[in-house]
This record gives structure tokens, C-alpha cells and sequence, in this order.
């Protein structure tokens, strides 16, 4: 989705119609069919899947400049390599497929790991998803969840006389929006609470205002709550990280290619450039001094014992899995001509001159990373970087001068509640089938866009289950990812049961 | 924590002499000789370009001091105006350790106020009340220890002025004045608003409306200017000498105007010289009679001597009473005297037609065919028949002073008047500036500099009354546009 | 778990706050060399526009062009991510002339941190200042609340509208910067320790509607200007597609859903205390003071190329919600406009700014600078022109060297800080060109001449940078010396050109310069009256040149008026007042001069005679008495007392 089609300019091809659901009153201030709380990874996919299936929808988020944000770290893991990649994203809608396979970057060497430009997936997201009829967005902080036999009082000041909706939703304005069902994807924003050094912040992910109202509603209605915690790694300013490792021979795998064995990331605030990373065949290894440590300082030198590191020049996801015929299709968003540009498609910035530095013998977990084409900072991974002592990273790496550099952002953990008792579409369920808390959710088999869903068995449909459907991280996804599946597997689950409750 | 401004102030850039001031250094009125004193680096200059030395005398540049005999004259005209003494005194040998400059005049107010005028339109700026001394003190004329006793002149010579002015600025003349500075603030903010708030809904500028509004401030403050020559009077009452030949009945018209108003007896610094002065009020304005009628003794040395008194006198006046005997024939000596009489500023006053039969009219014609001296003097000369004896006339001869010191219009006295030639210059600054808004709106000049010009004028007359300019302005548009996004 | 952290970092300048008065503070310092940190509370919030996204407008374009012309950051920001441009009142004077633009809110924000990114020595830094280290009245350092501890020389206070703030509707609030991000809540409690005077001021935003829902047909078009306007001296702007903004009015029906709704205003209610802003006022606001007023302008404005918002300005407001809708919906063109995000009010602690000195540093905190919405100051402009001034004088501080002040006749940014340390504010404070004195001096087309060599002093503006300026400087006396010398003949063949142009033929031939003064003669005319090598030399002028010879024969005396009477204030302007000068002991000062006084301790004479209740008596007996102060501290070389008061006050 380019940014050219933002605003209707008369010379461009005109969208075309997305099929509506009958039943659903078209057109002006219609009442929304569904109510996606929280516009985050899980609730955008929601959102435009839903909206994709002809359902009125409307995004409810606390801040409308964070619309897609990914919230936390900047690294996606996929244990299943780059086929689960790829078979994840084939089932998300295309207007945010095609964004993470732009945002998204890999490094060339066979590996499962990806590091997000947060920014550029929210500026994107936020754009593409004005683009689609029938999604509708709205800025408040929801505070309480009602549904139709409790919602019987009219909300006050809202004026807007009792709820006849199958439930509402209320913000901290007092504006009240009623639908015929409720996603919450609100991430870990369900009591959610930031520890971050000695401050405790209120909120599911940093700078976020948290409200309780939403929790407590749930618990009332049967939801059944579990703790998450959830490790955000620190970032570094990347021009004051000079740091520098000793390289040698890349051993193995295909042919010869130089490697570092530390870190060289440019000072000139550019991050971290390949070309001063892996230089090419026949320069003589040299030692460079580490300055990337603090209290850990990053172990170099050649020898067998020390942890080697590879620094992998990273591409664009499409590219890679385009090159690897694990996505067809030539498509891409490209730049957008005649308009102001943006960081991430300026020349020089963008995801090309980005690399990773990635320990060699664990599995390719990447210890630092780009945090996006527009920051300085720098991503340092908690898992990739607890076995290597950069501890020291956490409270800041050594300058030069000997004065340890400050993390641009502090790492910080983040807990929440995750709801248990979900059917495996991520509906509320009261019974006691609900699926055990701790096992977490069967990866989902690949799910046609067009193909109708199978009937959840497990709840009969006329039980009176209350329509909230819960995504993302507040129904247990692990990443974004699983997010972004789980947001399009709820969605088709509660269009299915749109059109039951039609028939 | 010493703050020090930008850097590019060069030391050469900051000095305490810029420009030249002028001033009135003498109480006006006080004696015969008035001081216009210049001080700055254009001293000489500016004085130079107002002085007529006398035949084979010029100001040399390398004499430290100098005095010159000449007379003060307008550049333009080469008319002269007084008869004067140039004193030079140069850097940095003089009071202020600037070049100094000191026209010493002979004629009355009027002729200092005129050589005034003259060295203001050629460049100099009227002082500061205290601003010769300041500058003396600024610049090592005066030591320190004395620096006590310097700020206590400069704070009397301030707030004296101050004092004066409030005295003298009644409570109707800063209203009135106050009055004039909001119509223009008014007019200055339908301006700012059309620049300020262009990309807002204020409609566009009413140009006609502006001119109109400007012509309105302008006439009312060319009012307050021509009370200039009243307010000063108010001060020191207005210098009026009666003069004729002997015998013809001054004195007993002195006494005559005397009886008849309560004489009032103030301790105004006027020195008593060899004429007699009373102070009389006439219509609520002090009169200071001036009558040369006080020389007693008789002969010829002192007829020569009353005669020159009485020209001098004359000269010196505000107001000239010509007496006549109307009982006796014309004559040579009084065609002479009436005839260098300047009529905007002199009555022809026919005493003894108690002697006479005829109605007023008569009378009154008879006056002024004497005054024309058979045609020689020039018409519309003011005259009036009285008799000093039986006080016939009088009433006549009190309305045509208060006319001649009114300006020739007449109202009321309540309304304000200008005091003091402070007022009467930034008056004339305010005046002058409007004119040019005014010519700017006609010929559509950019608003910005209508604008500059108004604001000029708001804050001359806003000097008087002590309030600063952009505070009210910026009310006035958010009062009465309703504009900010 | 974590282990305590007992780091300690240590910097020249610490900036607090990553709004547009943060940024150029940290930008400018460490520019200057100074190793900088800025630490905000959140590093994907930097430089937002939470208000209307456009930067400049009458005056306001004025203080970004001078931000620019010193090295500042916003121009060049403003120039990557504008949709809109336009130069405002071109049919007035180039005094009154300013740009405009609308941006992307979003693509202003990455820029932005592009920018902050790559500059070295500056450091970003997530998280809450919490507590400031202050001893003996000197600052050393900031403690944030995630527990590190950073060490400065200077510290530069811009936490915008977020000290202990909430955002409010209605009668609904809760504790918010800005909706959706949190408020830092511990700082003003530790200035309010550190002897720093606090208040509180509020402001308030309009609703955003759907840009797709609006009917353009019953708005008025507003097109960009064709010309590449730049904002910045330095570089040219991409060419790009410009969007439109649309004008509608309110109407009585409006009007009408307002007033019904009045009681369950804020402003009405008391729930909101803080002074509202009388600059720009909310639709509720409108309504009160102007009842009569039939309509009222309402701008539908882009947010963005990335997004499809608009923003309704023109209808500020912080009703309820569902009051918000019926108002948009009862304006022509918005009728069924959809709301995407509610108008609200924000109330926030400020720093009344009379408790600084002209250089922005606290009278009470020595090192403790603070700049933008903190000082009551609205807007993004003056939040850049301050913070680009604290983070010089910072740099300066931290290098003990005496700071740099702008006087009201060299920048727009000199009235600005002028007017709030002298006179402070009972409003958030908005520039405007009718509170510049010297108006016709401070123009957005010689911003650089008038700067451009001081921000090179201070090492933010390059050499080749300043050699442009300096080139066209030159050029530019070059010709106005060569029009006082050409003379224009007084044929036949002139008369009837002048004819033409409606203005009388010359009476003899007259000096160029002279004939360019009349109004009705361009420079294009004037090459038309000279002919041969003359007309030659003229042709070749470049425009710019052009321009500065034109605006200089159109205010000819003004601006000489106008540098004389600078020249006469030049002495008491920047005569400087010792910090410890005790006014209470000078006999002949008025009393309430004398309190007025001691309370906001001018740094100049200057400055004091802009102290409401002072009169010119009172500066007079001010001026003797520090003459004297000076004269006997610095013993003067014998000879004339200005000597000594001149080295005194110029080193």
C-alpha cells in the first residue's frame, strides 16, 4: 500500500468496492458491527481482515499516532526458519502483509530472525488501513466493558439511551460505543504495569496510559486471568556505540566470506554499515579495540572458546524470500513519488545499509539489531545477548574515555494478564473447557482467505457466551507474529458468527 | 552572573552623546534674556545654520570659546527672528564636555519659542528635563563625589518637570489627550489585524474609513496645538504692555482694568524691573500687564529713554494695548508707533470718548480710522473706544483680549490647555506623524507604514501619559477582532 | 531481577523534554561541542505537533526563518516534510511577509530524529527526569526516575504542556501529557524545592475528522503557492504535490449547539483552572465573547500525506464528545464529516518566565535553563526560537563564557525573550509582528544578514554558509553604491515611461536611487530609464539582490528613522545591571519602582525601562547611579568616565 493513494488524487485509479456483508447498514454514522479495542499488531490484523470480510469495523486505541505499533522489542523469532515466515505472513491481509515484508529485515544467512522498523510499520500501517471502507478508527481509552443485559442504564452524558447492542464499550471521556461484538487486543495492557530500572509505570507497554477498568470488566464477566511477563531489551544510541571486534575467516557454509569476530558498528551515525563490517576477500585480520561493553565487557579475539559472532548484512524480507521462491510475485510497495519522503524510503537510510550482529553457534538468535531506519538506537535482544555477558549492555556499554555508555532506552519488563479461558479462535468461553492456561496455542493450520471457517465444536453456538473475542499478546501470542495470526484467526471466527447470528 | 550582550557590539559603539539636544535653559519668561542652549556633536552646526553673524564676525573652528552679536533667522526665509548673542563653546572645555552652544535672545517667549522651532527642524532633539546635566555628569564634567548631588538635580529636574506637568496637565487635558491616543490605537488595530490575522476571516482594510478616523485625530490634536500659545500663558499669564504717548491715559487704563478685576498678587518669578507689572485675570486667564507707563519723571532724556522702553517692550509682549487720546488730533509720533503694530497680536484702544459724542459705533470708527492713520496702517486692525474715566468700553476690551489670546476662536476655557513647551513639541510630533499616516492612507502607501507612522504618533502622545504601546494594542484587537487559532 | 543501578553518567548539557524546544536546545549544544544528553520521556514522541501540524505564519515565520538563519533545526525540518506552502500577505509590505506551511505531522517527527541521530555527541536518553540535583543554588545533575543519574554543568528545562499534567473534556479527566502518553508527575514538586516559582496554564486542541468524510464542495479551496517557498537559507526543498486545505464558517446553528452546551464546558464548569488561552481561543470561547458575531472561519487542514485525518481549526474545544460531533456535523461541509479524534483541553504547570534572565537561565538555579511551553509560551516557533537560545547559552555556561543575547532590534527572538523575562505572561504567550517595534528591520528576507555571522561566532552556521551571506551582502552594497551614482536622465523618452507608470517625469536627471524610491518604480523599471552599459549593469543584478535594493528604497527614511533612534537607545539597551545592584538604596527612585525592580532584576537598562511602572525619571536616576557603581569598581583610568563605562560594559 503506497502512500500516493492517501488522499484521493483525481488522477489515480479509483479503489475498488470491497463485497458487504448484507445486513450491515452501510454508509454515515452506521453503528460499527465490531469494536477492535487496542490498535495494535494483533488489533490492526483484526481489524482490516474483518473490514476485508465486508464487516464494519472500528479500531478504539489510546493513541491514534501509535496505530500498528509494535510495542516492545524489534526482533521476531520463528523457531520454524523462514518457511514459517513466510507461511505466516501468507495469511495476513495484503495491505500489512506487503508493510512487514517491507519493514521487515533478515540477515542472508539461512535464519528464522527478523528485526522490525517499528516506525515504518505504524506510519504505514495507520496509512493503508484509512484506506479501507468499512474500518473506521477512534481515539479514547477504554475504561469499561458492558454487555447488553448489564448495559441496561443509559451511560451518562454519553445521551445515548440504553444499550439495545449486543455490548458496549466505554472510554475515559465518557463516550460510549456500542456493537454487535468486542475484540480486545490491547496487548499486555490488561493490568499491565512497565518496571523499567526503579519506576513502575502504569500501562501495558512504555509511555502508555494503562486504565484498569478494562480488566476488571472481564474478570466480571468470567475471564480468567494469568500473569505475563514479558523481557524488553535495551536500546543503545548507535553513534556514541563505536564498537569494534576482530574478525577472520568465515568458517564453512558457502565458500569463503570474511566475518568479524566482534562488532564493528560506524560512528558516523549511520548504523551499523556493512561496508566497514565485512570487508571483502584478502584484507589481513586486524585487531580493533571493543568499546560496545559495560559491565560485561563483549568477549573478542579469535581463539575456539571465545563466542564468535557473525555480522550478517541484512535485506528486506520481501527480497529474501522472493530470492528463495518462498513468496511469488514480483509486487512491493516502492517509493512513493511527488510526495515529502520518509526516512525509510530515502536513499542511504533504508533497511539495505542495516546488518545484525548474530552469535554463530546458538541458534541464529540476534544479540543487536536495527530498531529502524529513522532512530539512531539500536536493539539489543535479552535472549541473544544474556549468554555473552552484555549485561553491561543493559546498564549501558563503554565509551571511549572509559565512561560507560548510557542505554538510549533502558531495558524493562513488562507484566500483564493474559485471559485463559479462550476457544483456540480467541473467543471468550466461559465453561471449564476452556484450553489449560500454560500450553500455548496449536500454530494454526494455513487458513484460505476465501474458504468459510469450520464450526468451533467445542462451544455450541447457542450457549450464552458473551460476543468478546480476545488477540495478540492478552490472548497469549508470543510475538508479533503470532500476533498478527492470531488478530486474522479471531477475526474470522467472529465473522462467522456475524453470519450465524444473521441467519 | 555579568550578562553580557552580543558580541559584535563594538566599544566605539556605545557613547553617551548620539545626537543633539536643545532646550529653553532660562524659566520662561523670568527676565529679558532668554537662553536656547545646544549641546552635542552637531551643536555648532545646527546653530550656524539658524545665525546671521553681523558684518566680517564668523564662528571660527579653532577658538574654544566665542562670542558672536547677530541675529537668529529662518533658514528658509533668511527673515530674521530676534536679535541675538552666539556664545560657542567647544569640547571639551564646556558644561556637558560637549560642544556647547548658547543663543542668547533679546525678544520675549515668543522669540525663543521660534528660534526653538527653527533649531528642532534643522536636526536637534528636544533635551530630557535634566539632560544636560546627566550628559556633564556622563561624561566626567561633573567628579564622582558630587554624583549624589547629580541625581538629586536630574530627579528634580524629571520629576519637577513631572510635578509641572501634572499641574499643568489637568485632569481634562490627559483625558483628552488619552482620548486621542485610543482612536488611534483603534485605527492601528484594524491595521494589525489585517496583517497580523491575514489568513483568518478579518475583513480587508476600509482605507476611506482609516483616513476618515485619521482626519477626525487631526483636527482634534491641531485643537490642542493651537492652545499651545494659551497654555503657556495659563503658566506665566499673558504678557500684555500698554504703550502710547504720555499723557494719553495708560496708567489710568491700567488702573481702570485694575479696579474692575480682582488684581491677583502671586509670587510668579518675575523680577520687577523699571516698568511696572501687575497680574490681573481677565475670563480666567492671568494677564501680566506690562505698563510702560511707569516712568514718572518727565523730560527729554527720559521720553527718549520711555519711547525705546516702549518698543522694547512691545516686542517682548504677547499683546500690545496701543493707547490713543481721542481727544486729540493724529499725529506724526503716533502714525510711527501704530504703524509696525503687528494686528494679530495688538488692539488700538481710543481712551477719553467719554470726551466724544456718538453712539459706539461711531466711536469705534473713529478709533479705527485714527489707527489707520489715514490709511497707512494695515486693515483689519483690532480697535476699541473706551473711557478709562467712566470704564465705557471696558467690557468690549476684555473680549477682545481674551479673543486675541484664544487664537482668535472661541471657547470655553474649561477646555485643555497646552502647557509647557514639552507638551507643545511632542504634541506637535504626534500631529506631524498623523499627517503622514494620512497622506499614506490617501495614497496608498503600504500598511505597514501607516502603520509605522500611527504608531509613532500613539506613542508620542502615550509619552505624555506615561502608558507603553504594544500592551494596549494588542488588547485593542483581541477586544474588538474576534481572531487567534 | 535487575541490579540497582548506581551508574553515573556525566555530560556538559542536559536537556530535559524531546519537543520542539528540547531539540533545538540539544541539537544547538551539541553542535557547539558540548557533549549533550536529552532525555525524554519517550523516544518514538520526539518533536510531535500535538496542535495544529504547521509551522510558521505571520510572525510566527519570522522566529522559524531566524531559528534557521542561527543554525537552528526547524526551518530544514519544516522544508522535508511540508504539504503545504504559502507566503502570507504578499499583497503587504515584505515587513509583514511570512511563510506558512502545513506539514505531516508524522514524517516532521522521523525527520526530526533523523536529525537528532546523527549528530554527534548528543545523546537520547528514555525516561523521566524526576529530580533535580540542586546545591547551593547550582545545578549538578538530574536524577531520573528509573533510578540512573546523569551529571551536567547546564541543565535546559522544555517539558512542554507535561509537568503534572491532564487532559480534560468535559467534566472527565485524567493525568496525560498530551492523550495517550503519560504526564511527568515527580518534576514539579523538586523545582517547586529548588526555589523556582510554578503555576498553571491551559490550552486545548480541536477534534480531527476523517478527511474522506468531508464534502469539498461547500468549503473554499485553499491552494499552496507554485513558487518553491523554502523555509531554510540552506537548502531547496524536493518539488512535491502540494495538498489543499478547505475554509468553512460556523453558523448559527453552531452557534447554537455551543451555547446549549455551555454548562458542560470546563472553562464553565471550574474544572478547569488553569488561564485559558486568549490567542486562541475555543469555539466555546468564540461564542461568549463575540456573541453578535455571525460565523466564525473553521480551516479544514491536512495532517498529513500519511494520514487521512484533518484538523478543524477554528473548532478548539473541550465539550463532550458527543457534543463535539453535533458541532462538526452543523457546519457547512461537515455534515457528515466522522469524527476520529475528540478536542480536548490540557492543563499543565508552567515557569512564570520573569524568575529568568534575558539568557533564559534561572535567577534562583545558576546553570538551570528553560525554554518552549514551560516559560507560557504557545506554539512550536517560539518553543524552537527559546530552546535554540537556552541550549547556546547552556553551551556557554557550561564553558563559563558569558552568554548570548538577542536585543528587540536585531530578531523577532530578541522581542520574544524580551517580552516574557520583562513583562512575563498572564496567557500563553504568541508572537505577533505588531509586537516588534523595529518591524520594518526584522524581515523574513534578511533574516541571515542579521544573524548569520553571530550563529558563525558561535559556531553553528559554517564558513561556506556564512560566505553565501556575506557574498550577497556584498553584491548588495556593491549595487546600492552603484544606483547612488547612476544617474537617470530626464528625456523625452523617460517622461513618458514615468507617464506610464503614473508617476511625475524627473525634474533633472537624478540619481538612480532617488527614482527607485517612488513607489510606483520597480527595479525592472528603473533597468527600462537607463540605457547602454548602465541598463547592462542593472540587467545583471541577481533576483535577490533585486529584492533587498527594492524593500530598501520602499522604507528609505523609515528605517533610518528607525537606526537612529537604535543608535539612541544603543548606550541604555545594553548597559548592564550587576546581578547584586540593590535598588532599595537609590534615592530618587519611585517605589514602586523600586519594588518592580527587585523583583525582576533587569539584566539591562534596556530591559528595565520596559518594566511596567518605571517611568523615565526613574531610569534617569537609575543610569547615574550604576555609572557610578561602575566607575568606582573599576577604577577607571583617569581621564573621561564614559571610557571606563564603555570597557566595563562591552568586555
Amino acid at each position: 500500500m503506497s502512500l500516493r493513494g492517501v488522499h484521493p488524487d483525481p488522477a489515480s485509479e479509483s479503489m475498488q468496492s470491497l463485497p458487504v456483508l448484507p445486513g450491515s447498514l452501510s454508509g454515515g454514522d452506521a453503528r460499527p458491527q465490531v469494536l477492535v479495542v487496542g490498535g495494535g499488531v494483533s488489533g490492526c490484523a483484526c481489524a482490516v481482515t474483518l473490514a476485508g470480510q465486508g464487516v464494519r469495523v472500528t479500531v478504539v486505541s489510546s493513541a491514534l499516532d501509535s496505530i500498528g505499533l509494535p510495542g516492545y522489542g524489534a526482533n521476531v523469532i520463528a523457531a520454524g526458519g523462514r518457511a514459517a515466515i513466510a507461511e505466516a505472513l501468507a495469511m495476513i491481509p495484503p495491505p500489512l502483509r506487503d508493510i512487514w515484508l517491507d519493514a521487515a529485515v533478515t540477515p542472508d544467512c539461512e535464519s528464522g530472525v527478523l528485526a522490525v522498523d517499528r516506525r515504518m510499520i505504524s506510519v504505514e500501517t495507520k496509512c493503508a488501513m484509512e484506506q479501507i471502507p468499512l474500518l473506521e478508527f477512534r481515539q479514547g481509552l477504554v475504561t469499561d466493558l458492558r454487555l447488553a443485559d448489564d448495559a441496561g442504564g443509559g451511560a451518562d452524558g454519553g445521551g445515548r439511551g440504553a444499550v439495545d447492542a449486543e455490548v458496549a464499550v466505554e472510554t475515559a471521556f465518557g463516550e460510549v460505543m456500542e456493537a454487535d461484538a468486542v475484540v480486545i487486543a490491547v496487548g499486555l495492557g490488561l493490568g499491565g504495569t512497565v518496571h523499567v530500572g526503579e519506576d513502575v509505570l502504569p500501562g501495558g507497554r512504555y509511555g502508555e496510559t494503562g486504565a484498569d477498568g478494562l480488566r476488571m470488566a472481564l474478570e466480571c464477566m468470567g475471564a480468567g486471568l494469568e500473569e505475563v511477563r514479558l523481557e524488553v531489551g535495551p536500546r543503545v544510541g548507535g553513534q556514541s556505540a563505536t564498537v569494534a571486534g576482530s574478525w577472520n575467516e568465515k568458517r564453512g557454509g558457502d565458500g569463503v566470506g570474511r566475518r568479524l569476530d566482534g562488532v564493528s558498528v560506524d560512528t558516523d551515525g549511520s548504523r551499523l554499515r556493512s561496508d566497514t563490517l565485512v570487508p571483502e576477500a584478502g584484507d589481513s585480520p586486524g585487531e580493533v579495540e571493543c568499546l560496545l561493553s559495560g559491565a560485561g565487557e563483549l568477549p573478542c579475539g579469535a581463539g575456539e572458546d571465545g563466542p564468535m559472532y557473525s555480522i550478517e548484512r541484512v535485506r528486506r524480507l520481501r527480497e529474501v524470500l522472493q530470492s528463495t521462491e518462498l513468496l511469488g510475485g514480483k509486487g512491493g510497495v516502492g517509493r512513493p513519488v511527488g510526495c515529502p519522503t520518509a526516512p525509510h524510503w530515502a536513499e542511504g537510510l533504508p533497511a539495505e545499509s542495516m546488518v545484525m550482529l548474530i552469535p554463530r553457534e546458538m541458534e541464529p538468535t540476534p544479540v543487536i539489531s536495527p530498531d529502524g531506519a529513522a532512530t539512531g538506537e539500536l536493539y539489543v535482544d535479552p535472549l541473544g545477548a544474556r549468554g555473552h555477558e552484555l549485561k553491561g549492555i543493559l546498564v549501558g556499554g563503554k565509551v571511549a574515555g572509559g565512561e560507560s555508555l548510557i542505554a538510549s532506552r533502558l531495558d524493562h519488563c513488562v507484566t500483564g494478564k493474559r485471559i485463559t479461558n479462550l476457544s483456540p479462535h480467541g473467543r471468550l468461553t466461559l465453561s471449564s473447557t476452556a484450553a489449560p492456561p500454560d500450553q500455548a496455542v496449536p500454530p494454526d493450520q494455513a487458513v484460505p482467505p476465501d474458504q468459510a471457517v469450520p464450526p468451533d465444536q467445542a462451544v455450541p453456538p447457542d450457549q450464552a457466551v458473551p460476543p468478546v473475542w480476545v488477540a495478540g499478546r492478552a490472548g497469549g501470542a508470543g510475538d508479533y507474529l503470532e500476533s498478527l495470526r492470531s488478530g486474522v484467526r479471531v477475526a474470522y471466527d467472529v465473522r462467522r458468527w456475524l453470519k450465524e447470528i444473521r441467519e | 552572573m555579568a550578562a553580557h550582550l552580543d558580541r559584535d557590539v563594538t566599544p566605539g559603539g556605545c557613547s553617551w552623546g548620539e545626537d543633539t539636544i536643545v532646550a529653553i535653559s532660562t524659566a520662561m519668561g523670568a527676565g529679558a534674556i532668554g537662553i536656547v542652549r545646544l549641546s552635542g556633536p552637531d551643536a555648532v552646526a545646527i546653530a550656524e545654520s539658524v545665525f546671521l553673524a553681523a558684518r566680517g564676525t564668523s564662528v571660527k573652528p579653532d577658538e574654544t570659546y566665542s562670542l558672536l552679536y547677530g541675529h537668529a533667522i529662518d533658514p528658509e526665509s533668511r527673515e530674521p527672528v530676534d536679535e541675538v548673542l552666539l556664545a560657542v563653546m567647544r569640547r571639551p572645555r564646556s558644561y556637558t564636555r560637549e560642544d556647547v552652544v548658547e543663543m542668547h535672545c533679546h525678544g520675549g517667549v515668543a522669540a525663543q519659542r521660534a528660534v526653538l522651532r527653527l533649531m528642532l527642524r534643522s536636526g536637534a532633539r528636544l533635551a530630557e528635563p535634566g539632560e544636560f546635566t546627566r550628559r556633564a555628569f556622563l561624561n566626567g564634567r561633573i567628579d564622582l563625589t558630587q554624583a549624589e548631588s547629580v541625581a538629586a538635580i536630574v530627579a528634580a529636574k524629571s520629576s519637577g518637570a513631572l510635578r509641572a506637568s501634572v499641574r499643568q496637565l489637568d485632569g481634562s487635558l490627559s483625558e483628552r489627550l488619552r482620548m486621542m491616543r485610543r482612536d488611534l490605537l483603534g485605527l492601528l488595530a484594524q491595521i494589525e489585524a489585517t496583517v497580523d490575522f491575514s489568513d483568518e476571516d478579518v475583513d480587508e482594510l476600509d482605507r476611506l474609513a482609516l483616513a476618515k478616523g485619521l482626519a477626525e485625530v487631526q483636527a482634534e490634536v491641531l485643537k490642542l496645538l493651537r492652545t499651545a500659545f494659551l497654555g503657556r500663558a495659563l503658566e506665566q499669564g499673558v504678557r500684555t504692555a500698554i504703550i502710547g504717548k504720555p499723557n494719553v491715559g495708560k496708567s489710568s487704563l491700567l488702573n481702570a482694568l485694575l479696579m474692575r478685576e480682582r488684581a491677583i498678587v502671586s509670587d510668579v518669578p518675575g523680577t520687577t524691573r523699571d516698568t511696572v507689572e501687575e497680574l490681573l485675570e481677565i475670563g480666567g486667564v492671568p494677564i501680566h500687564l506690562v505698563d510702560t507707563a511707569g516712568i514718572r519723571s518727565g523730560g527729554d532724556h527720559v521720553e527718549r529713554l520711555g519711547v525705546a522702553r516702549s518698543v522694547k517692550a512691545m516686542e517682548q509682549a504677547d499683546l500690545v494695548l496701543a493707547v490713543i487720546d481721542l481727544s486729540t488730533a493724529w499725529d506724526e509720533a503716533e502714525g510711527r508707533l501704530l504703524g509696525d503694530l503687528d494686528p494679530a497680536r495688538s488692539i488700538v484702544v481710543g481712551n477719553k470718548c467719554d470726551l466724544m459724542q456718538g453712539d459706539r459705533e461711531s466711536l469705534t470708527e473713529r478709533v479705527r480710522a485714527r489707527a489707520s492713520g489715514g490709511g497707512a496702517g494695515p486693515p483689519g486692525r483690532r480697535v476699541c473706544a473706551v473711557s478709562a474715566l467712566t470704564g465705557a468700553g471696558l467690557d468690549e476690551l476684555r473680549s477682545q483680549i481674551q479673543q486675541v489670546i484664544t487664537g482668535g476662536e472661541d471657547f470655553q476655557l474649561e477646555e485643555p490647555v497646552l502647557a509647557g513647551e514639552r507638551h507643545r513639541v511632542l504634541v506637535g510630533e504626534a500631529h506631524e506623524s498623523i499627517g503622514a499616516a494620512l497622506d499614506g492612507a490617501y495614497q496608498g502607501a503600504g500598511e505597514e507604514l501607516v502603520s509605522e507612522d500611527i504608531r509613532a504618533a500613539a506613542s508620542a502622545l502615550g509619552r505624555l501619559t506615561g502608558e507603553d504601546l504594544t500592551p494596549d494594542l494588542i488588547d485593542e484587537i483581541f477586544s474588538r477582532f474576534c481572531v487567534g487559532k | 531481577m535487575r541490579a540497582k543501578t548506581q551508574q553515573e553518567w556525566t555530560y556538559d548539557v542536559i536537556v530535559v523534554g524531546g519537543g520542539h524546544a528540547g531539540c533545538e536546545a540539544a541539537l544547538a549544544s551539541a553542535r557547539m561541542g558540548c557533549r549533550t544528553a536529552m532525555v525524554a520521556l519517550h523516544l518514538d514522541n520526539i518533536a510531535l505537533m500535538p496542535c495544529n501540524p504547521a509551522i510558521g505564519g505571520v510572525g510566527k515565520g519570522q522566529l522559524t526563518r531566524e531559528v534557521d538563519a542561527l543554525g537552528g533545526e526547524q526551518g530544514r525540518n519544516a522544508d522535508r516534510a511540508f504539504i503545504q506552502i504559502r507566503m502570507l500577505n504578499t499583497s503587504k509590505g515584505p515587513a509583514v511577509q511570512a511563510l506558512r506551511a502545513q506539514a505531516d505531522k508524522r514524517l516532521y517527527e522521523d525527520w526530526m530524529k533523523v536529525a537528532m541521530s546523527r549528530t554527534p555527541g548528543l545523546e537520547l536518553v528514555q525516561g523521566e527526569a524526576a529530580t533535580l540535583d540542586v546545591s547551593r543554588e547550582t545545578i549538578n545533575g538530574v536524577t531520573l526516575a528509573d533510578g540512573r543519574y546523569l551529571r551536567c554543568r547546564s541543565l535546559v528545562l522544555a517539558t512542554g504542556t507535561f509537568l503534572r499534567a491532564k487532559v480534560v473534556i468535559g467534566d472527565r479527566s485524567y493525568a496525560a501529557g498530551r492523550v495517550g502518553e503519560l504526564p511527568a508527575q515527580h518534576l514539579s514538586a523538586s523545582l517547586l524545592a529548588a526555589g523556582l516559582e510554578v503555576e498553571r496554564f491551559q490550552s486545548a486542541t480541536p477534534p480531527r475528522i476523517d478527511g474522506a468524510t468531508i464534502d469539498p464542495g461547500r468549503m473554499v479551496l485553499q491552494q499552496g503557492d507554485t513558487v518553491p517557498w523554502s523555509f531554510s537559507h540552506w537548502q531547496t526543498p524536493s518539488p512535491r504535490r502540494q495538498l489543499p486545505c478547505y475554509l468553512t464558517y460556523t453558523t448559527a446553528a453552531t452557534h447554537e449547539v455551543v451555547s446549549k452546551h455551555l454548562h458542560l464546558s470546563p472553562l464553565k464548569s471550574g474544572s478547569v483552572s488553569g488561564k485559558g488561552p486568549r490567542y486562541c481561543p475555543s469555539i466555546d470561547r468564540k461564542v461568549i465573547n463575540f456573541p453578535d458575531k455571525q460565523r466564525h472561519p473553521v480551516f479544514v487542514e491536512p495532517e498529513g500525506i500519511t494520514t487521512r485525518e484533518m484538523y478543524l481549526q477554528g473548532l478548539t474545544t473541550s465539550l463532550p464528545v458527543f457534543v463535539q460531533e453535533m458541532i462538526i456535523h452543523a457546519t457547512p461541509g461537515l455534515e457528515r464529516a466522522r469524527l476520529v479524534r475528540p478536542g480536548y483541553a490540557v492543563e499543565y504547570d508552567y515557569l512564570p518566565p520573569q524568575q529568568l534572565t534575558l539568557s533564559l537561565q534561572s535567577k534562583a538555579v545558576s546553570g538551570l535553563f528553560s525554554a518552549g511551553q514551560i516559560n507560557g509560551t504557545s506554539g512550536y516557533e517560539e518553543a524552537a526560537a527559546q530552546g535554540l537560545m537556552a541550549g547556546i547559552n547552556a553551551a556557554l555556561h557550561a564553558r563559563n563564557e558569558p552568554p548570548f543575547v538577542l536585543r528587540r532590534d536585531q530578531a523577532y527572538i530578541g522581542v520574544l525573550i524580551d517580552d516574557l523575562v520583562t513583562e512575563g505572561v498572564d496567557e500563553p504567550y504568541r508572537m505577533f509582528t505588531s509586537r516588534a517595534e523595529y518591524r520594518l528591520l526584522l524581515r523574513h528576507d534578511n533574516a541571515a544578514e542579521r544573524l548569520s555571522s553571530l550563529g558563525h561566532a558561535l559556531g553553528l552556521i559554517s564558513d561556506e554558509q556564512l560566505a553565501t551571506v556575506e557574498e550577497k551582502q556584498r553584491k548588495v552594497a556593491e549595487y546600492t553604491e552603484l544606483l547612488e551614482s547612476m544617474m537617470v536622465r530626464s528625456g523625452q523618452v523617460n517622461a513618458e515611461v514615468l507617464e506610464a507608470l503614473g508617476t511625475p517625469p524627473l525634474g533633472g536627471s537624478q540619481p538612480a536611487a532617488r527614482v527607485l524610491r517612488r513607489p510606483q518604480i520597480s527595479f525592472a523599471n528603473l533597468v527600462e530609464l537607463v540605457s547602454g552599459a548602465d541598463r547592462d549593469r542593472l540587467a545583471s543584478a541577481p533576483p535577490e539582490v533585486i529584492e533587498q535594493l527594492e524593500i530598501q528604497a520602499r522604507y528609505d527614511g523609515y528605517i533610518r528613522r528607525q537606526m537612529a533612534e537604535i543608535r539612541r537607545h544603543r548606550a541604555t539597551e545594553t548597559l548592564l545591571i550587576p546581578a547584586d545592584f540593590d535598588y532599595r538604596s537609590v534615592e530618587g527612585l519611585t517605589f514602586e519602582a523600586k519594588d518592580k525592580l527587585a523583583r525582576i532584576r533587569p539584566d539591562t537598562l534596556g530591559q528595565a525601562s520596559r518594566v511596567s511602572g518605571v517611568s523615565p525619571a526613574d531610569i534617569s536616576v537609575l543610569l547615574i547611579h550604576l555609572h557610578r557603581l561602575l566607575r568606582t569598581r573599576e577604577e577607571p583610568a583617569p581621564g573621561s568616565g564614559d571610557q571606563a563605562l564603555r570597557q566595563a560594559q562591552c568586555t
